[in-house]
């Protein structure tokens, strides 16, 4: 099964760094990343405190878009244009696992969407220094935030691969992960008036919000330096949860 | 067909199926890592302004052990329009202030998990909410706290009470320059921690202070020392605080929860040792805080107590070499340095519920003058000295020289003999006394100055934790606010040019240019 795993894995990045539009998300996220970097510079440039800097850097509103629409195009060719192309049916003779595939492929747009982030790290290391800010920001939540959105992505990126594997239809897939990853992290916002009676009757409810509420998570946990064990927990749970469904999905075709 | 489509039928609500279980079962693995026994928390937030202290959590988990329920209502302000600069930098402190109240009521709840209950108040979509709060607990403006526990409550104002502004008074301006008001410190956690411990606390312990053994009365700040400022603070912190003067036949009042014998220059008839022996071993807690005087008449040895509690007090000054602040180097002999020593976190026993708080969080303690104190060589029966409460960093003892005072030198002479003159010398002590009828009686015993107006402002946490232990309130209080101290950032011109440069030509380039060589390559290949 590791062997079959790996195997995929290389294929699936190969893959995603020839395609065109992988380099697409990097270079528009990039251009984007740098202008918004400038301005928050520029905010933040007459007296402001760099460890509010740090945190805002990590949690802004590109990276909102980027984490709403990255994992979905990434994804969306992952098992429809398998399917589309037939494909998947002799991928499915192999003598290779569902599971194999499904996280092989995961772990491939995991490894990419690892790349995408990382470079901004090496960023903000070298803008502290002297002939750019010259300023004390702290790394600490720098890598909690980011850790944050690795987590964060890591379960968009399997419900991306779980919406492709139920379609053959390229642009479905990419929309159902859009759709998916823009109600989970806009919808409890919206609900946070309504659901805070409810909560404080019944406890139990207050917690799976507060799972589910990521802007919060994201925004006041991860990206201020604060590692809750429990959130972390939640992130890596509904990961292998979505990817078991990837795998019954795709079980699926074989009892057809 | 028929028989493929019922097929394909049965494959999605198999997966419905298993949407349904995989989501209970995600549900349920976040319900248990979320319970407080099992998950963790790592501040790596700068200056760990992110987390409550350790004194904070364990409030909360004494009001879990109670099987209270903590409820925080938080009325925000009302959105407002700004016409001036000023107003505008108010309403933006106003709203940081909220924010970090309700980041701040974030952790309380996390840590207290269902006893603490955090609610949010929308004054357009929970009117009736509002309304209905308001009328339970009369709340006059927003921008308040309402914090309920039990059938107690109490209101705290986010800015006039969590805050402290700077409205331009200590800020330097140009002339005529009108200054914008500016948030100096967020006191969220101090005040919203011992407004709890009110709550929590409804006895008003008795504190008696032991006259007659000082130069004057204890409770006021006339002469040398003056415990006056003492006083204030123990009646803010909800004790009773009286004087207490015991005649032949005497015994401690019954509503005493604690006796203090502070400063005392003279020993004392044995009655009064008398007294204090039946009041501790009644399970009392006595409090005795001797220190070093010039005069050799005022240095009482208390010999009477010492005797009944195992402890004795020698006339000799606790010393230690400290830093010269008028030079770089170490200079002996110092008076003004000299006098005072800096207890540090190394020398806090943490097995001690009274200093662990100290030791952990590495809090200093200030204590002036200390007298050398000891374990008597034989204990009465019953009565076990600890002296390792608190102890001193390798000091030599300073022989009194009278009227002439210490010269702070240290020994001097052959290495080995100066050596074994310096050692760590106890200057906390406490005896646990077993009474008649199964209780144990405590006496804490502090050596020098650490309670007195000189040094009351730098040693009051402590001052607070010691009565609150002496009175065997359980929640010890010594929550400081975290000053949160700005790390500022300045960028000259220059410097936001090249950042630009950098992140908006430099970065895209690169990665275009990568672009291109994995796609040449490929092409190649």
């Amino acid at each position: 099964m590791i062997k079959g795993m790996w195997i995929t894995f290389g294929r699936e990045l190969r893959s995603l760094f020839f395609n065109p539009v992988g380099w697409l998300i990097l270079l528009l996220f990039y251009l984007a990343h740098g202008f918004e970097t400038y301005n928050r510079v520029r905010l933040f440039s007459n007296g402001g405190d760099a460890n509010y800097f740090a945190s805002a850097y990590t949690f802004s509103l590109l990276n909102y878009f980027v984490l709403v629409l990255a994992p979905p195009l990434l994804t969306m060719r992952a098992f429809a244009d398998e399917r589309r192309s037939g494909s998947l049916e002799v991928l499915m003779t192999a003598p290779v696992r569902e599971a194999s595939v499904v996280l092989g492929k995961w772990l491939a747009a995991l490894a990419f969407w690892s790349m995408l982030w990382l470079p901004t790290i090496l960023i903000l290391v070298v803008l502290r220094s002297e002939p750019f800010l010259n300023a004390d920001v702290p790394l600490a939540p720098v890598l909690t935030g980011f850790f944050g959105m690795f987590l964060c992505g890591s379960v968009f990126l399997a419900a991306g691969c779980l919406f492709s594997s139920l379609t053959d239809n390229v642009m479905l897939a990419a929309i159902l992960g859009i759709l998916f990853n823009f109600v989970l992290l806009i919808l409890p916002n919206l609900l946070h008036q309504s659901i805070q009676p409810i909560a404080l009757e019944h406890h139990w409810v207050l917690v799976i919000y507060e799972k589910l509420h990521l802007h919060n998570v994201l925004g006041n946990w991860f990206a201020r330096g604060l590692l809750d064990t429990s959130q972390v927990v939640a992130f890596a749970a509904a990961t292998m949860v979505i990817l078991f469904l990837n795998t019954l999905t795709l079980g699926m075709r074989r009892w057809r | 067909m028929a028989v493929g489509g019922m097929r394909r039928a049965g494959q999605w609500g198999l997966l419905l199926v298993a949407v349904l279980v995989a989501v209970v079962v995600w549900g349920l693995v976040v319900l248990v890592a979320s319970e407080p026994r099992f998950k963790g928390l790592w501040d790596l937030s700068p200056q760990e302004i992110g987390t409550v202290s350790p004194l904070t959590r364990q409030l909360i988990e004494e009001i879990i052990e109670e099987d209270r329920v903590l409820e925080f209502h938080l009325i925000p302000e009302r959105p407002q329009a700004a016409q001036t600069p000023e107003q505008e930098q108010l309403i933006a402190i106003r709203s940081s202030v909220q924010q970090q109240t309700w980041d701040l009521l974030q952790q309380y709840s996390a840590l207290g998990g269902s006893r603490v209950q955090v609610r949010f108040y929308d004054p357009y979509a929970d009117a009736d909410d509002m309304r209905e709060l308001t009328a339970k607990y009369p709340v006059q403006a927003d921008g308040q706290v309402i914090i309920v526990l039990g059938d107690r409550h109490d209101v705290v104002s986010m800015v006039h009470d969590l805050a402290e502004i700077d409205h331009g008074e200590r800020l330097q301006m140009a002339p005529g320059a009108k200054p914008l008001p500016q948030l100096d410190a967020y006191l969220g956690e101090q005040v919203l921690s011992s407004r709890i411990k009110e709550l929590l606390v409804t006895d008003e312990p008795v504190v008696y202070f032991l006259k007659g053994l000082q130069l004057s009365d204890p409770l006021t700040d006339a002469g040398g020392q003056g415990f006056g400022a003492l006083k204030s603070l123990l009646e803010q912190d909800g004790m009773v605080v009286k004087p207490l003067t015991l005649e032949s036949g005497d015994s401690v009042p019954a509503d005493a929860s604690a006796v203090a014998l502070v400063e005392p220059v003279r020993d004392g008839p044995s009655f009064v040792a008398d007294a204090l022996e039946r009041f501790v071993r009644k399970g009392g807690r006595l409090f005795v805080n001797p220190s070093w005087s010039v005069i050799p008449d005022h240095n009482a040895s208390l010999e009477p107590l010492g005797v009944r509690f195992g402890f004795q007090l020698g006339p000799r000054l606790v010393c230690r070499p400290l830093p010269d602040v008028y030079s770089n180097g170490v200079r002996y002999g110092v008076p003004a340095n000299a006098e005072h020593d800096v207890v540090g976190d190394r020398m806090l026993n943490r097995n001690y519920s009274l200093t662990e708080p100290f030791a952990v969080e590495g809090r200093h303690i200030l204590v002036g003058m200390p007298r050398e104190l000891g374990r008597r060589p034989e204990a009465p029966a019953g009565v076990r000295p600890d002296p390792s409460l608190i102890r001193s960093q390798p000091s030599w003892l300073e022989e009194p020289r009278g009227m002439a005072g210490p010269d702070f030198r240290p020994p001097s002479g052959p290495q080995a003999v100066v050596q074994a003159q310096f050692a760590p010398r106890c200057l906390g002590m406490v005896v646990d006394v077993d009474g008649d009828a199964g209780e144990t009686g405590h006496v804490l015993i502090l050596s020098g100055q650490v309670f007195n107006k000189h040094v009351l402002d730098r040693n009051s946490n402590f001052a607070l934790s010691v009565f609150n232990w002496l009175t065997s309130r359980d929640v010890l209080v010594g929550i400081r606010a975290k000053r949160y101290e700005n790390n500022r950032m300045d960028v000259e011109p220059h410097q936001l040019e090249r950042t630009w440069f950098a992140t908006v030509v430099v970065v895209p380039a690169a990665l275009l240019v990568l672009c291109v060589i994995v796609f040449w390559r490929r092409s190649r290949s």
